[in-house]
């Protein structure tokens, strides 16, 4: 079961990841989200929404309306250089923290 | 059925009260619903339960609220510093600029919306201080709450009749109750008698003369601006004066230790009174003003006498008052203690009752009535609610105007309830402009409302905490009441909607059942006006029962009484003077009421006395029923004559005038029998029926009046010739007189008041519907320039442009009627049920209060409409 803070502070990284593929909306940002952690991350649906607002308010994602094939039109969000740099930074910093974690936790070797 | 598209405008509507959500946002809410709820019917799901499943996947609206809630604060840290500060709403200045450019854009509305309110705010503050002053009289004691009046209720009536009572009461009642902290008597010397105060050269008959006990000033809060109020009242012959009387009296000087002279019981004897305080003078809003207080005559004869009843006023101060009832219950046995065979019994009324709830006989002072109150808050309610009315209907009908503003604030962002905010503040400034203007037009009308309420309601009352916080209530409530529903309307306006293209037709039919309804308060209002006036009318022409016209009374006294044949002789020998009439009483100054027995009847009868000289029935022309008139003075123990009224026939029980005749009549060891029955003569307001009243002749001794009636012409030179016989006989007393008719008209001042406050405003109420319709009806015909334009290209006669024009708002003010009309005669029904004596109402009130209201509204209406009809066509159709 992961931690509320560690959903938290991984919402942001995991859509700019998400984004930095190509634009995409809102359900199906969750979707793959959901598809790719197994089911392992759940993100409420209708918290996703706050979240992108917030990010396009920072100014790292931007976002429009498309009309797909003649039917209701979908907001699309797509990153922006500040959010690639965004995630540049994150990138590197969840991989810092995932190497430390990774050599605390190995079991300590004997002295023999 | 499930109805997809039904659920989703539902579960939309959720979204609508919080403020976080536009409408971009509650679009990605919608999409992302569509998106789960296909994806659950592709797993099986039925389509309701897939909707339900969808909609708990995506949160509830509260949830989501938060979170973008938490946004928009950030959003709103992030201001250049340029921008106003966070405290303000962000765009209360952008609100502000608009209002303020809509203002002065269209004058002639903005005008009609300010005038209307600001008429309808005058009357409101207006009305406001006259029932603040009403209501609060007396409550200036500090123990108001516990301070009662002891009053009686002569029998056989089974209610209080009387506020008078006798001077034994009071210190009996203290002995025996020892929750009674304090007594006070107060005392006048006769009912509506003046009584003569001189000090050297100034002399002056004056109308508020008392005798008081000492314990008035520990009671009541009549503060001593000299004097000791411990001792003051002590001495016997000791005096109070207020300030004005020591102005009057004793200009430039110091009254402390000075002496007045007074005939307070109009023997010819003065009196010296030593001063020995002086008072602040009794504010308006108390239910007795005295001038004078002399120390109560503790020793004065029957003070010890229960039965006998002069103009005594008793009142008890309780240490609580939850006491009150318990003593009531005890008040009955109290009598029955002192007294054998009580005529009367006693009841406590509260002191802040008096005002308005108290129209007993022998009253202080006249007092004012609840009804008014009543009638007054209800017309304050019209007038605002048809000004309330005005500015929803000009709101709403000038939407047309704000359509592309509204569309384009909704386009870039804006939620509806940011734009009903705005209209609402819209409203409000308008209602803080017209306060503004109300404000100084109170001030300006204060005196006439003052001349026709009979008031003197001062301009600083204005200024009152109560008031300000009042007039503060009023500009929110009418802002409120007037901006809802137009804020409401024009916040639901759709960009892009076709509907909004034409939006005369949208609320139409909401505005002519406003203006339908605003006619109907007016028509209600001016049907009042026009039966208080006709009532008014029917009070001053009323048949009293006996001849009014010229009727001079003076007041006797013992210097006049001892040489009464002389004076007699001199006054008939003046030209002008047809006849004269002795009596102790006149009707509206005052009655004495005994017990008779009467043949026939076991229970004694209570009855209006006046002892009167053989003269009295010819001078006041009073109606012979049965019988004959009386001649013998009663001087012997039996055998004397005694004349009853139409109304002590009904009272003792006789089946007719003519049955009375001869019936044995006694009173104490005095015995007589009735030789005559007169009509009924009123001798108080037409408020009340008339009194059972018995008359014999008493000799000039027990008289207090003598009534002259005069000839109509040249009056003034006859009450010349008067005021020279009674300087010749009296040349030391000036001459007290009043007419009769004019007294009885002031017994019915309140009503007079009343009615033209009731003409005043419903002429408000006509006018302020008048403008709300002209500026409905000239903004409806401007957005018509064009069709009517067409007509008259088209062969359409003017009148015919000008009838079409106007039939439009002309039959809903002639459909007000069918509402009016039963509503105006039910409550004109309840305010003549208080006067014992009414007018008829005749259908004609109704129907000329229709016609006025329609005569009035089509003039308004004529106006706009004949200038649009005789517009060139060009210049209209060319503006396309």
């Amino acid at each position: 079961m992961i931690s509320k803070t560690l959903m938290a502070a991984s919402t942001r990284p995991i859509i700019l990841a998400i984004l930095s593929r190509g634009k995409d909306y809102g359900y199906s940002i969750i979707q793959k989200v959901k598809n790719i952690s197994g089911g392992g991350i759940e993100w409420s649906d209708g918290m996703l929404y706050p979240v992108l607002q917030r990010m396009e308010m920072d100014r790292l994602i931007t976002s429009e309306w498309i009309a797909v094939d003649g039917g209701r039109p979908r907001h699309y969000y797509h990153i922006t250089d500040l959010g690639r740099q965004a995630l540049e930074t994150e990138l590197s910093g969840w991989q810092k923290i995932l190497q430390a974690m990774i050599h605390f936790s190995q079991p300590l070797l004997a002295d023999e | 059925m499930f109805d997809l598209e039904k659920e989703i405008r539902e579960w939309k509507k959720g979204f609508n009260k919080y403020e976080s959500f536009e409408d971009g946002l509650v679009a990605d809410m919608e999409l992302h619903l569509r998106d789960a709820f296909a994806a659950r019917l592709q797993d099986g799901l039925i389509a309701e339960e897939a909707f339900h499943k969808a909609v708990e996947q995506i949160g509830t609206a509260e949830q989501l609220a938060a979170e973008y809630g938490k946004n928009r604060e950030l959003a709103l840290d992030r201001r250049a510093p340029w921008r106003p500060a966070r405290f303000l709403p962000a765009l209360l200045w952008n609100y502000c600029k608009t209002a303020r450019r809509r203002i002065f854009r269209h004058k002639v509305y903005s005008l009609i919306n300010i005038a209307g309110l600001a008429a309808g705010m005058t009357c409101c503050l207006l009305i406001i201080l006259y029932v603040t002053q009403e209501a609060g009289y007396d409550r200036f004691h500090r123990k108001a709450e516990r301070i009662y009046r002891v009053i009686l209720g002569a029998k056989p009536s089974e209610v209080p009749t009387n506020a008078n009572g006798s001077m034994a009461i009071g210190p009996a009642l203290k002995r025996d109750f020892p929750e009674i902290v304090e007594v006070v008597r107060l005392k006048k010397t006769g009912q509506g008698q003046r009584v003569f105060v001189g000090h050297r050269n100034k002399k002056f008959y004056e109308d508020q003369f008392f005798f008081a006990t000492p314990e008035i000033f520990s009671v009541f809060d009549f503060p001593l601006l000299r004097g000791d109020p411990r001792t003051a009242l002590h001495a016997p012959h000791a005096i109070v004066l207020t300030e004005e009387m020591a102005q009057k009296y004793f200009p430039g000087q110091d009254p402390m230790g000075k002496t007045v002279l007074a005939d307070p019981y109009n023997e010819g004897k003065l009196i010296s009174f030593l001063v020995k305080g002086i008072a602040a003078n009794v504010p308006a809003n108390s239910h007795v003003h005295f001038d004078f207080l002399a120390a109560y005559d503790i020793e004065a004869e029957d003070a010890d006498n229960f039965g006998a009843i002069y103009q005594n006023y008793t009142y008890v101060l309780l240490g609580n008052r939850r006491e009150a009832a318990d003593l009531q219950s005890k008040l009955r046995p109290f009598l029955l203690r002192h007294w054998v065979n009580p005529w009367y019994d006693l009841y406590l009324q509260p002191l802040l009752d008096i005002r308005l709830h108290s129209h007993l006989r022998s009253e202080i002072e006249v007092n004012g009535d609840v009804t008014y109150i009543l009638v007054f808050s209800l017309i304050a309610l019209f007038i605002m609610a048809i000004a309330c009315i005005n500015y929803t209907n000009l709101a709403t009908a000038r939407a047309i105007q704000r359509a592309k503003e509204v569309a384009i604030r909704r386009t870039i962002g804006a939620s509806r309830p940011q734009l009903v905010r705005q209209f609402l503040g819209e409203a409000l400034t308008v209602s803080f402009l017209s306060a503004c203007l109300a404000v100084g037009l109170s001030l300006c009308v204060l005196p006439l409302f003052n001349r026709l309420a009979g008031k003197e309601l001062a301009a600083a009352s204005l200024l009152q905490p109560a008031i300000g916080l009042a007039a503060l209530t009023l500009i929110i409530v009418l802002g409120l009441l007037a901006g809802l529903f137009p804020a409401l309307f024009l916040s639901r306006l759709q960009p892009g909607n076709p509907w909004s293209r034409h939006p005369r037709s949208a609320g139409s039919v909401l505005r002519k059942i406003l203006v339908t309804f605003q006619f109907s308060l007016s028509i209600v209002t001016v049907a009042g006006a026009l039966v208080a006036v006709r009532q008014w009318e029917f009070i001053q022409n009323k048949n009293l029962g006996f001849d009014r016209e010229g009727m001079m009374v003076v007041t006797l006294n013992d210097a006049v009484r001892a040489n009464y044949d002389a004076f007699r002789a001199e006054m008939l020998a003046v030209p002008g003077v047809r006849s004269l009439a002795a009596s102790d009483y006149v009707p509206t100054r005052g009655s004495m009421h005994w017990n008779f027995q009467f043949e026939g009847n076991s229970d004694p009868v209570g009855q209006v006395v006046y002892r009167i000289d053989k003269d009295f029935f010819s001078t006041y022309n009073l109606r012979l029923i049965a019988g004959r008139p009386i001649q013998r003075v009663i001087e012997s123990p039996s055998g004397n004559e005694f004349m009853i009224s139409e109304s002590s026939v009904r009272s003792i029980g006789y089946e007719s005038a003519s049955a009375a005749i001869g019936k044995a009549v006694q009173i104490e060891n005095v015995r007589g029998f009735i030789a005559g029955v007169v009509g009924d003569i009123h001798i108080y307001s037409l408020h009340q029926n008339p009194y059972p009243t018995i008359y014999f002749i008493r000799p000039i001794p027990d008289h207090k009046y003598l009534s002259l009636r005069l000839h109509p012409g040249n009056l003034s030179r006859t009450m010349q010739a008067v005021a020279a016989a009674w300087r010749k006989m009296v040349p030391d007393y000036p001459l007290d007189y009043f007419f009769l008719d004019q007294n009885f008209l002031r017994l019915h001042e309140g009503d007079a008041n009343v009615s033209r406050l009731i003409g005043c405003f419903s002429i408000l109420c006509i006018v302020v519907a008048c403008l709300g319709l002209f500026g409905l009806g000239s903004f409806t015909i401007e957005q018509r320039t064009k069709e009517i334009a067409l007509r008259k290209v088209l062969g359409a006669p003017l009148s015919g442009i000008v009838s079409r024009l106007c039939r439009e708002f002309i039959q809903w003010v002639l459909l007000a009627n069918v509402i009016a009309w039963p509503a105006a005669y039910l409550l004109i029904r309840r305010w003549l049920r208080d006067f014992a004596y009414r007018t008829r109402i005749p259908p004609g009130i109704f129907v000329l209060a229709g016609l006025l209201a329609f005569l009035i509204a089509w003039i308004t209406i004529i106006v706009p409409t004949w200038r649009a009809a005789r517009a060139n066509p060009v210049d209209s159709l060319r503006y396309e």
